[in-house]
């Protein structure tokens, strides 16, 4: 993953969903992890897309697994939303880098 | 009402923690998702549960030190008589996706059907089916949403490995119900009617 295809892909889904890009609003959001830290995050109305390929991370969602070292899964997941969950599986400090696409309340956009 | 068609898709899981990432394809001409029901074969043994089983003290399981109990592990053969034991029969849990504006549109604890569950369990008195039995008549979960995208997305997680701490191998389908285009020409299915015209007279 890179930022172009995140962002390329970030269009194609938000317009799938119904979302035209002034219903959107993006962020970028850099995590840094301490090691071994486990982190949540809550992202009921938003999407989180990573924008990377983190090593030594675990990263589970909604809809979403993505963990380099694990191996019984057959597929990984870039796009994540509802409650995530981030555990650095090094001991030491790393990062995780997303897109988060904030989604607008229609009454109230400008 | 236009002819309903049924998508079948298949997967094993065989793995302690196996997650499976699939995709089901739907036909050109689908319009809406009516219904999903699955179903779950079990091609591994089920070792004998003695946690809160009551009156079987067989080998199997771990003790409270820690120890395994017994050098080789019951095989049971007849997992209906077991359900005094508090596990959970379920084998995992899924979730599936439209790539459409409902997105996860089902999320669901897929039960393991007992083979031989119907039977009535004796320590219910003579009759009476065992409360724990799971056999119902399966019949599909109505979802109801358009699809203008062919494509779902599903994710499976196992969880009766993790349960039992064993690889467990079984398969899992799931049948997807969809809405086409194409007349109906009379056919109509079960769950597309009321409850009262479900009853079949025999």
């Amino acid at each position: 993953m890179n930022t172009d295809l995140a962002i390329a892909m970030i269009n194609s889904r938000m317009r799938d969903m119904g979302y035209m890009p002034s219903d959107y609003s993006t962020s970028f959001k850099h995590c840094v992890l301490q090691g071994n830290e486990r982190r949540e995050i809550e992202a009921y109305n938003e999407f989180y897309f990573l924008e990377h390929d983190p090593e030594d991370v675990n990263i589970k969602s909604d809809f979403g697994f993505y963990d380099l070292s694990y191996q019984k899964v057959n597929e990984l997941k870039y796009e994540h939303h509802g409650i995530i969950w981030l555990q650095n599986l090094s001991g030491i400090i790393n990062h995780i880098r997303f897109i988060q696409v904030i989604l607008k309340q229609k009454d109230n956009k400008q | 009402m236009n002819r309903a068609r049924l998508i079948v898709k298949e997967f094993v899981i065989q793995k302690l923690g196996e997650i499976n990432f699939f995709q089901i394809r739907l036909p050109k001409n689908a319009t809406s998702i009516l219904g999903i029901e699955t179903d779950v074969l079990m091609e591994s043994f089920l070792e004998t549960d003695t946690i809160g089983s009551g009156s079987h003290s067989g080998g199997g399981g771990v003790l409270p030190d820690g120890t395994i109990a017994g050098s080789t592990p019951d095989v049971n053969l007849h997992p209906f008589l077991q359900w005094g034991s508090k596990s959970n029969p379920v084998v995992g849990k899924l979730k599936l996706q439209s790539m459409d504006r409902s997105n996860i549109f089902f999320e669901n604890w897929i039960p393991f059907v007992l083979l031989n569950g119907s039977m009535p369990d004796m320590s219910y008195s003579l009759f009476p089916k065992s409360p724990y039995s799971l056999i119902v008549r399966g019949k599909p979960k109505p979802i109801g949403i358009a699809c203008s995208n062919n494509i779902i997305n599903g994710q499976f997680a196992d969880s009766i490995g993790i349960a039992k701490n064993v690889d467990m191998k079984y398969r899992v389908k799931i049948f997807v119900w969809v809405q086409t285009t194409e007349p109906t020409n009379g056919v109509a299915f079960d769950f597309q009617m009321k409850d009262k015209e479900l009853e079949v007279k025999l």
